[in-house]
């Protein structure tokens, strides 16, 4: 063997050939994909791909995931795509954090990303991400749009539903068996790094290592020591050998204190460290350790994860104090880089209650735990806190509490809310806190507990009056700009609760909704229009209805009530089909689909789904209903969002013949509407079931709920239900409403028939706009105005698209009809 | 939808698994050739080959510091053994 230290260069970067021809095909697939254990030299390989000279230069941006709570991570990831399209950037980052409410549209938005340029996407260390990406998304970033987009995924091995999606898509697989050195390679990686192997050693050095260049890699650090290759050491010990007893004791305290984060900044270290500053000796220390890694352009450093690992490992061997010591002060970094989720992840870790609660957490914050960590996390944490909180602390942190008591009720826990609500009460009563903040915190206790009289308009309204005479327009615990719907899309669904209470429950509306509105800066704006005009287009008072639906949309719009803004649309479009507006069916629902795109909170897309699933059933398209709707997250749990989709599946059920199914689930799916008296989820529900038994020759049952429908429903003159759904009711509606509600027979038949000839007008206009086949549902509309002689800036205009979008769908188009020209696709369209 | 391919893992004697599979498949999986590797090589400590556990996908040891996805799994009672003839 030579002489080891002269000629030793253990940092050269080797590659097999193997390796190196598969790089060279990124180029060709819309998607690389590397996938292998931590330490095949992943990103180190795909680096020095980059920099490599036959790469002239790219366009590269690198977004790298770490082990951060995922809303953090998704914003960063928005912020790099939208350095390659600002649109799809920006769209995303509205969109917000992926989850089932939401997916669809970020589908969308990945599939719509325009990118001519030759561009790569580098996604590293992937499986920090991965679990909690719904497929849809995680398909759509695979099979993105971007023409000139090139999407290079690093990841450490994944679960095998993604492997499932990478089978169909265009993507160049590369796997741990290339990454990994042969015998032979070996030799020629040890040879060039100055180190000459005999045909024993070789096959020694393999079947230790299976070719698995960190291990290699660390071999010959260790040889370079040693002069020698035997060694029966686990990666963990070889770490430890080669790198850990080397160290300090301050040096192993530097990387127990980072262990926490896999990537860090100086002024993090130095807080972590509680030092003013780094010391220089410390930052050169740095740059020498194996596996820590210091990026230029993002001025932090990164830990590998073999080292992470090793950390981890060796902080278990400390006193319990020591290790809660770190994950404080872990916490005390994120707190006070304004970053509250993951704060009070770290906190919640060494179950720190008084650090969590000294967070100030707002509703918001709580909405962020909860859509990275889970409904049930979030739970568990709010029982935990509030089961180990003492009187002091909450006297101390009210303020938290109260907002704890808001999210507890928006996750259905009752029990919770409601003995929150009981001892935040006792504790302003008994504790000795300022005169001011009590009032206050009064106020928001006030603001929070009217919650438990949803929906009881005036009760909740005489808190929010109490309320406002503490706080005035200063309420903390609402934004302007909360959604007021829970992800419904009809006020008068939420509100109607009484049989023949309508009136009354709209008067209510009118006299307590402003006191809200003011206490919360104007949030909820809007509300009662909404609900007066559907209860008058429930009636079949649509002249009457419309000009409030419009001041509705228009107020809605200016005060950026998005969740409200999309009820109006809803409405909307409800009334084009009683009264065969086609022209205007379609407006609306591209108003309604322009604003869930751009709103910033996930809610708008439940509600803009249930409100699409909806309106599909109508026209019996069961196609059309988005899968989630009916999907287990919207249909279960007690979140007083759930009923609405329990319309919507009770319709789909008859439209699929699963009338055996929906008789069976109908207590389970009535069970949220009649917890929180939602009255017109249970007029839908008796329609339904009634149709469902009368199919099935269960004649007597079905008269009977139908019966009972309409005894709900007549009383406040709620004829639209039954409207909605005479095709299916058939005959059998005609017998019933004759036995029991003759005096309202010609009222009723009126509006029924009305409504088949509207339904059937918009029906016939909108497949008489059916474009070639093939086509989606936009990339129709995006022809057919092309067609019409629009430019793309019109089209925009028209659609409430962006001129890229509007491009992008011409593309298709293109692609999908073989044609060339705009002029092509009047061709086609006029032959039809 | 449920992908997952392993159902349980439970460690045995003489650093054998017992791998029961999603598809009602249930092996035994001898890992003792791979005390020698580096990547495997914590595993001799028997008390930490113990700790096995799975997501579904991924075999972990010591909560995720020693991984062995389901296809090297496989790997180990196919690729290993076609060696071994």
């Amino acid at each position: 063997m030579k002489n080891v230290q002269e000629n030793y260069r253990p940092q050269v970067h080797y590659y097999s050939n193997r390796l190196k021809d598969k790089l060279r095909k990124i180029r060709d697939f819309r998607t690389t994909f590397i996938e292998a254990p931590s330490g095949a030299g992943k990103t180190t390989a795909i680096r020095d791909f980059f920099n490599c000279p036959d790469m002239n230069s790219p366009s590269i941006r690198w977004f790298v995931a770490s082990e951060e709570p995922g809303t953090s991570g998704w914003t960063r990831f928005c912020h790099v795509l939208g350095e390659i399209d600002p649109y799809a950037g920006s769209r995303l980052l509205h969109l917000g954090f992926p989850v089932e409410d939401n997916q669809g549209e970020i589908a969308q938005a990945l599939v719509d990303l325009v990118c001519d340029d030759e561009t790569y996407l580098v996604c590293d260390n992937f499986q920090f991400i991965h679990k909690s990406l719904p497929l849809s998304v995680w398909r759509a970033l695979v099979d993105h749009g971007g023409y000139g987009l090139r999407v290079v995924i690093i990841t450490q091995q994944l679960s095998s539903r993604g492997l499932a999606i990478l089978g169909n898509a265009n993507v160049l697989r590369v796997e741990n068996e290339d990454l990994c050195l042969t015998e032979e390679e070996i030799g020629g990686y040890y040879g060039l790094a100055g180190v000459d192997l005999d045909l024993d050693q070789r096959r020694r050095l393999y079947l230790y290592s299976e070719g698995w260049i960190a291990a290699l890699y660390l071999q010959l650090v260790g040889y370079a020591r040693t002069g020698s290759l035997e060694g029966r050491s686990s990666i963990h010990e070889l770490v430890n050998e080669l790198f850990w007893k080397g160290l300090s004791l301050e040096d192993r305290q530097v990387l127990f204190r980072l262990s926490p984060f896999d990537n860090f900044t100086v002024p993090q270290l130095s807080f972590l460290l509680g030092l003013d500053r780094v010391p220089d000796d410390l930052l050169e220390r740095l740059e020498g350790w194996i596996f820590v890694r210091y990026d230029i352009e993002s001025r932090r450093y990164f830990l590998h994860a073999i080292l992470l690992d090793f950390v981890r490992s060796a902080i278990r061997d400390e006193p319990e104090a020591f290790q809660r010591g770190i994950l404080a002060a872990a916490g005390g970094w994120c707190a006070s880089q304004g970053d509250k989720t993951q704060a009070l992840l770290f906190l919640y870790r060494i179950r720190d209650y008084r650090g969590i609660l000294s967070l100030d957490l707002h509703c918001y914050d709580m909405t962020r735990v909860t859509l990275d960590a889970g409904r049930e996390y979030m739970l568990k944490f709010l029982r935990d806190t509030v089961g180990n909180s003492t009187v002091e602390m909450r006297c101390d942190y009210a303020f938290n509490f109260i907002s704890m008591a808001f999210e507890a009720f928006k996750l259905g826990d009752v029990e919770l809310y409601v003995g929150l609500c009981r001892e935040m009460e006792a504790v302003l009563d008994g504790s000795d806190i300022d005169e001011e903040s009590r009032r206050s915190l009064r106020g928001e206790l006030y603001l929070a507990r009217s919650f438990g009289f949803y929906n009881d308009i005036e009760a909740m309204g005489k808190d929010h009056s109490r309320a406002y005479e503490l706080l005035g327009p200063n309420s903390k615990l609402f934004k302007p700009d909360t959604p007021w719907t829970f992800g419904w899309p009809s006020v008068l669904g939420m509100f109607h609760s009484g049989v023949g209470e309508l009136d009354r429950e709209l008067s209510d509306m009118d006299r307590w909704l402003p006191q809200y509105n003011s206490l919360t800066s104007g949030n909820g704006s809007g509300a009662e229009l909404i609900f007066r005009a559907e209860a008058l287009l429930h009636k079949g008072q649509d002249d009457e209805a419309e000009p409030l639906v419009l001041r509705a949309l228009e107020i809605t719009k200016r005060l950026n009530q998005d969740s409200l803004y999309l009820c109006a649309a809803f409405l909307l479009q409800r009334m084009a089909l009683l009264r065969g507006d086609g022209p205007v069916f379609t407006d609306s629902r591209a108003m309604r689909d322009r604003c869930a795109r751009m709103s910033s909170y996930a809610l708008s897309n439940r509600i803009t789904e249930v409100a699409t699933g909806f309106i599909s059933c109508l026209l019996g398209d069961p196609d059309g209903v988005p899968a989630r709707v009916c999907s287990d997250g919207f249909l279960k749990g007690a979140s007083p969002a759930v009923p609405f989709s329990c319309i919507v599946y009770g319709r789909l059920a008859l439209l699929t013949v699963r009338e055996r199914d929906l008789i069976l689930r109908s207590e389970e799916l009535l069970f949220p509407a009649r917890r929180y008296r939602n009255l017109l989820v249970e007029i839908y529900m008796g329609i339904y079931l009634s149709v469902a038994y009368y199919r099935l020759g269960r004649d007597s049952d079905g008269a009977e709920a139908l019966g009972r429908a309409l005894d709900m429903a007549m009383p406040d003159g709620l004829i639209l239900p039954f409207a909605e759904n005479a095709d299916v009711l058939g005959r059998s509606l005609d017998a019933v409403v004759e036995e029991c509600w003759s005096s309202e027979r010609q009222m009723f038949s009126s509006l029924v028939k009305r409504y088949s000839v509207g339904k059937e007008r918009v029906l016939q206009g909108l497949s008489g706009r059916e474009a070639a086949k093939g086509l989606t549902f936009r990339e129709n509309d995006v022809a057919l105005l092309v067609s019409e002689g629009l430019s793309n800036r019109e089209i925009a205009d028209r659609l409430f698209l962006s001129e890229n979008t509007v491009k992008f769908y011409l593309k298709s188009i293109f692609q999908k009809l073989r044609i060339k020209s705009r002029r092509d696709i009047k061709k086609i369209l006029s032959f039809r | 939808m449920n992908v997952d391919f392993i159902k349980s893992v439970m460690p045995l004697n003489d650093w054998r698994l017992f791998v029961e599979m999603e598809t009602g498949s249930l092996m035994v999986v001898d890992l003792s050739h791979k005390l020698d590797t580096a990547r495997f090589g914590d595993l001799r400590d028997f008390e930490f080959f113990r700790s096995v556990s799975t997501d579904g996908d991924i075999v972990l040891w010591g909560g995720g510091r020693v991984r062995l996805t389901a296809r090297e799994l496989m790997d180990v009672v196919f690729v290993d053994k076609k060696e071994d003839l």
